[in-house]
Order: C-alpha cells, then sequence, then structure tokens
C-alpha cells in the first residue's frame, strides 16, 4: 500500500538532489516533507515521519530494520508513548514541545532490539511544514 | 518530560512471536538492563535509556557504574561485597539528582557470578502523592491539634464513626479504640430516641449538603458539654453522599464568656447593673437620643432612711432591703427598662422610649409596689419605702450627666417633701411638681 504521499510545505522549496541528502543537509526538512516513501526507504539513517500530535506517518526501512519494527506495526500509534519510549523524556519529545521550530542534534543511545546503540538525532520542526521528523544515524 | 497519551490501536495484523516479544519490551514501563560485574551493559530496555540517558554524565549507556556514580556511587562496592552467587544485592534504593525532581529506585539482582540484573522505576508521581497526602495530613494535624474547641471526625452513611484523631481526646476524652466504627449517637446522645434522631440529622445534611444543630456532647467520663454540631455530607465521584464530615464547637467556652461579660457589668449584691456599666449604657442611650431621637427617661430611686436602716438592724438587713428592693423593682419594672445601682441606696432606672408622660405612672407603680413590698427581716416586717425622681432627656442637655443631675434634682425634691413621693422635673420653667 506504501506511505501516504507526503505534501510540499509553502515556502519549503527542495533544493537537493533527489538521490539522497546527507544526514546533516541544510534544505532536509524540505526535501523530506516533498519525499515519497520508496525515496524515504533509500536513505542511510533512519526517518520517522510524525504528525504533530506524534502520531507515526512514515516508518523507513533503515529505521524498521534498526528496530525490529515493521511499519505497520507502527505507523498510526503515538510514537514517544507507544513506539519508541526511550525517547520519551526531555532530551528528545520534550524539546518538540518548547516551540514551533526546532533544528537540533543530539548524541544519545538507543535500545535497539534491548542492546544499547550508540546514535545521533536530529530533530526536525517547522511551522511552515506538514510533518515532525526524527533522524537517526549510527554513530561510532 | 513529555508524556502523549497513549493510544490503543487495534492489532490489525496478526504479530508473529517475536514482533510481539519485541513490542512487549519496547513497551515495558520498567527499567530492565542487564550487566557484568564490571558494569559493562550488555543489554538494556527502552525503558532504561529513557530513565537513565538523562542522568548519564557522558552521553553513554555502557556502564552502569559510570552512569549513576552520582546518584548511587557506592553501586560498585556493594556489589563486590556481594560474595554470594545469585541474590538480591540491593532493594529500591532511591535515586534523585539533586535540583531534579525526578525519584528513581534501583534494584540489582545477581544472576550468576558474572551478570546482574537491574530494576529502575520512576517513583517520581507516587513520591508527590506521598508527600502532597503528609503534607495535607501535617496540616490536618495542626487543625486538630490547635483549635480548642472543637473536635473533628468523619463518619459514614450509617452514622459510625469512621476515624479518630486527637481533637476528639481534647473535646471528650475519646480515644482511637472508644469510637472508631462506633456509632455517633455514643458521641451525640440526644436523649430519647437517640438513634433515629442522629440519623435524621444525618439524613437533613445528605438532602441539603450541611445541617446544624445544638445538642449536649457526651464525654468518656459520662459529663456532657453544649456544643453546636455542623454535619457536612461528602460526595463521591457521582455527587452521591458517601459519608459526613462533623465539626463540633464546645459552647462552654462562650458562654463562659457570656458568663465573665455579665458578672463584670454586674452588682454583686443585687444583681442590677453595677456604675461602670450602667454609664455605659447611659451614654449609650443618650447618644441614641441625639443621634436618632430615640426618647428615654431617668427614674432615680433612693431606699428613705437606708442609713438608719443600716444602724437599726445592721448590714445584713441593709443588704437584704437593697436585694428585696431590686427584685420588687425588677418585677414591675417592663422587659425593656434597666436598673443601674448607682449608689450605696440609689438606683438609676433607664426607661427606653419613654417620654415623661408615660414615665411617671410606671415611676409611681415602682413606688407603691416598693411601699406594698412586705419586705421582712429576721421574722419582723420592715417599713421600706422610696424616693422617686423622675425626668425625660432632652437632646439639648448635651450630656448624660446632666440629665441625671435633672433627675437628682427632682429626686432630692421628692425627699424633701417628705419622702415616699414620686417628682417629675417638667423642664418648662425649671421646677418641679410633686405628683404624688
Amino acid at each position: 500500500m506504501g506511505y501516504p504521499r507526503a505534501n510540499p510545505g509553502i515556502g519549503l522549496v527542495p533544493d537537493l538532489p533527489r538521490e539522497g541528502p546527507d544526514f546533516d543537509s541544510a534544505g532536509l526538512l524540505a526535501w523530506l516533507e516533498a519525499a515519497t516513501s520508496a525515496e524515504l526507504d533509500m536513505l542511510p539513517f533512519g526517518v520517522v515521519a510524525m504528525a504533530p500530535d506524534t502520531t507515526v506517518q512514515a516508518y523507513n526501512r533503515w529505521e524498521s530494520r534498526a528496530s525490529g519494527l515493521k511499519p505497520e506495526r507502527v505507523i498510526g500509534r503515538r510514537f514517544f508513548s507507544a513506539v519508541a519510549t526511550c525517547m520519551n523524556n526531555h532530551l528528545v519529545a520534550g524539546r518538540f514541545l518548547c516551540g514551533p521550530e526546532i533544528d537540533a542534534v543530539l548524541d544519545t543511545v538507543f535500545t535497539f532490539r534491548m542492546i544499547p546503540r550508540r546514535v545521533c538525532l536530529r530533530m526536525l520542526k517547522h511551522p511552515a511544514a506538514m510533518r515532525i521528523y526524527i533522524l537517526i544515524a549510527a554513530r561510532s | 518530560m513529555a508524556q502523549f497519551g497513549l493510544v490503543r490501536q487495534p492489532n490489525r495484523l496478526p504479530a508473529s512471536a517475536y514482533d510481539a516479544l519485541l513490542e512487549f519490551l519496547y513497551l515495558a514501563p520498567v527499567a530492565i538492563i542487564r550487566f557484568a560485574i564490571d558494569g559493562s551493559i550488555d543489554m538494556a530496555n527502552a525503558e532504561a535509556a529513557r530513565l537513565l540517558m538523562p542522568l548519564s554524565p557522558d552521553a553513554e549507556l555502557s556502564n552502569m557504574y559510570t552512569l549513576l556514580s552520582r546518584v548511587v556511587p557506592d553501586l560498585p562496592a556493594r556489589v563486590a561485597r556481594f560474595s554470594a552467587s545469585f541474590g538480591q544485592v540491593c532493594s529500591q534504593v532511591r535515586m534523585q539528582v539533586p535540583g531534579i525532581p525526578t525519584v528513581l529506585t534501583l534494584s540489582v539482582t545477581k544472576i550468576d557470578d558474572d551478570t546482574l540484573m537491574a530494576v529502575v522505576q520512576d517513583i517520581t508521581q507516587t513520591v508527590e502523592i506521598k508527600a502532597r497526602e503528609f503534607h495535607d495530613r501535617g496540616k490536618l494535624e495542626a487543625i486538630y491539634a490547635h483549635v480548642e474547641d472543637y473536635a473533628i471526625c468523619r463518619v459514614d452513611l450509617h452514622g459510625r464513626i469512621v476515624d479518630w484523631n486527637t481533637s476528639l481526646r481534647r473535646l471528650g476524652g475519646w480515644e482511637e479504640q472508644d469510637v472508631v466504627q462506633k456509632s455517633l449517637s455514643l458521641l451525640l446522645p440526644f436523649d430519647d430516641a437517640g438513634e433515629s434522631r442522629m440519623m435524621a440529622f444525618l439524613d437533613r445534611a445528605c438532602q441539603h449538603g450541611t445541617a446544624s444543630l445544638e445538642c449536649w456532647v457526651a464525654r468518656k467520663d459520662g459529663t456532657r458539654f453544649s456544643a453546636s454540631t455542623v454535619a457536612t455530607a461528602l460526595p463521591d465521584g457521582d455527587g452521591h453522599a458517601m459519608g459526613f464530615v462533623l465539626v463540633t464547637h464546645d459552647l462552654t467556652g462562650r458562654q463562659h464568656m457570656n458568663e465573665m461579660r455579665r458578672l463584670a457589668s454586674t452588682d454583686l449584691l443585687t444583681a442590677a447593673l453595677n456604675r461602670h456599666a450602667g454609664t455605659a449604657r447611659l451614654e449609650a442611650a443618650f447618644s441614641m437620643l441625639q443621634q436618632n431621637g430615640r426618647h428615654f427617661s431617668l427614674v432615680m430611686a433612693d431606699i428613705d432612711h437606708f442609713k438608719r436602716l443600716n444602724d437599726l438592724w445592721g448590714h445584713d438587713c441593709g443588704d437584704h432591703v437593697l436585694i428585696a428592693t431590686t427584685r420588687i423593682m425588677r418585677e414591675t419594672l417592663r422587659e425593656q427598662d434597666s436598673i443601674i445601682r448607682w449608689g450605696g441606696e440609689e438606683f438609676i432606672l433607664v426607661l427606653p422610649d419613654t417620654k415623661l408622660a408615660a414615665a411617671v405612672p410606671i415611676a409611681n407603680r415602682v413606688r407603691a409596689a416598693v411601699e406594698a413590698g412586705g419586705i421582712t427581716f429576721a421574722g419582723a416586717a420592715l417599713s421600706v419605702t422610696v424616693s422617686v425622681g423622675v425626668c425625660e432627656a432632652r437632646a439639648e442637655d448635651g450630656t448624660i450627666t446632666e440629665v441625671i443631675r435633672v433627675a437628682d434634682s427632682a429626686l432630692y425634691e421628692a425627699k424633701r417633701t417628705g419622702r415616699n413621693r414620686v417628682v417629675a422635673h417638667r423642664r418648662e420653667r425649671e421646677a418641679t411638681d410633686v405628683l404624688f
């Protein structure tokens, strides 16, 4: 069935090549807003796209492999309370409550499949964007 | 800390056993960590990351001892001290970072010589609730301990006392075992039909939310005190009464106050107002006249030949005559009239809302009643009479002292012209009329 197609946000003009941006690219949010599910699945890092009320709308392949959770088990659930509770604290989830816009990077540890794994998180939120995003990359 | 609500979703696809297990562990609401003797963590669930990452000094979840170095710095020592191969190393150890409201507990179990498992739980809410309860209880205890004349207790719908506190001991000498689960009628005896009257009282509280009554409250030793009791219905979630709070106010203190006030203003011998209180009464009456135009008249009465009476019969007789005369005057006067013992054998009667024309007959009734009073002493009949001066107060008099002076001059005239008579001061011509 695929994921719901993202709408390009007003004022966000994607200017990155569609082959795939980097984890820390400047225009990443706009790109994500316009990305198809297939495009998300191509990325070398995890993408969780949520509605503003934190229900999961997209859960890409990288993330699914890392966590062991199938997308269909996750989509529609509230992310911080019902999927990835490890992030349900002031370090991550709390930041989404602070203000209308965020683009922040955080070094932390996830417990994918109960094994602690170093990750780097990027949190993206913008008033013109339809969705809010958490990106997860492996950290050595 | 962000806590988004849990949204229950129907499981749309059958989960494999592995999927189910994974989700189960991801959503477990306690932190579970497995670590080696040296502290190195090899497995941890999501809740562990959630609770412990904020504590981590280095954004790592790699070593238990490092992770908890700020909150349980002696954990390595505790583990080292635990010599057995398995068992509980520590249980429910409180962990709190200073300045951060979160409170966690840690329990560590040794699984084998190389392996330990820790469980961490967030008890912040429980702690907050307990702290609030403790604080509330502290406030209640302070109320119970310090509100002198009040007792408070709770009763259930059947009128059984639910709990005890120190106020019940203070007011009634009741201890916990005396009252808990006993009927409220133990404290509120309601001499006849006690139980049903008590239930009727609670019924009223049920209907109107609150009810009050004045009644006797029993102490443990069988004595009673007069009290005012208020029952307030306690509602459950649906607004139905599930019990009552009773507050009983010991009125004895108030009665004592009234008693003290009365004693302070009463002439000890005759029970008339003493001069001090009488002055206040007179001043009040005069200012009512000046401000509101309320009339009043003054009657000054003086017992005739009182000194001779004392000399002949002794001071006991004199006292007896004073008491008897006051009694006769009280019986003769109206409710609203005041009797002031102004001097040794001299009285001022204050007649409110009374003008001269009405005051004079009253004064004469008093005079006649004393004369016919039939006062006896030591078996002998005494002849007791009073001389009386009457005047009506006028605002132009300026002060109450002036009014008294006017009445006094009428009294003097009564004495001068033969005693046992009423003289009214008519004012117009600064002349007095002998009326009786």
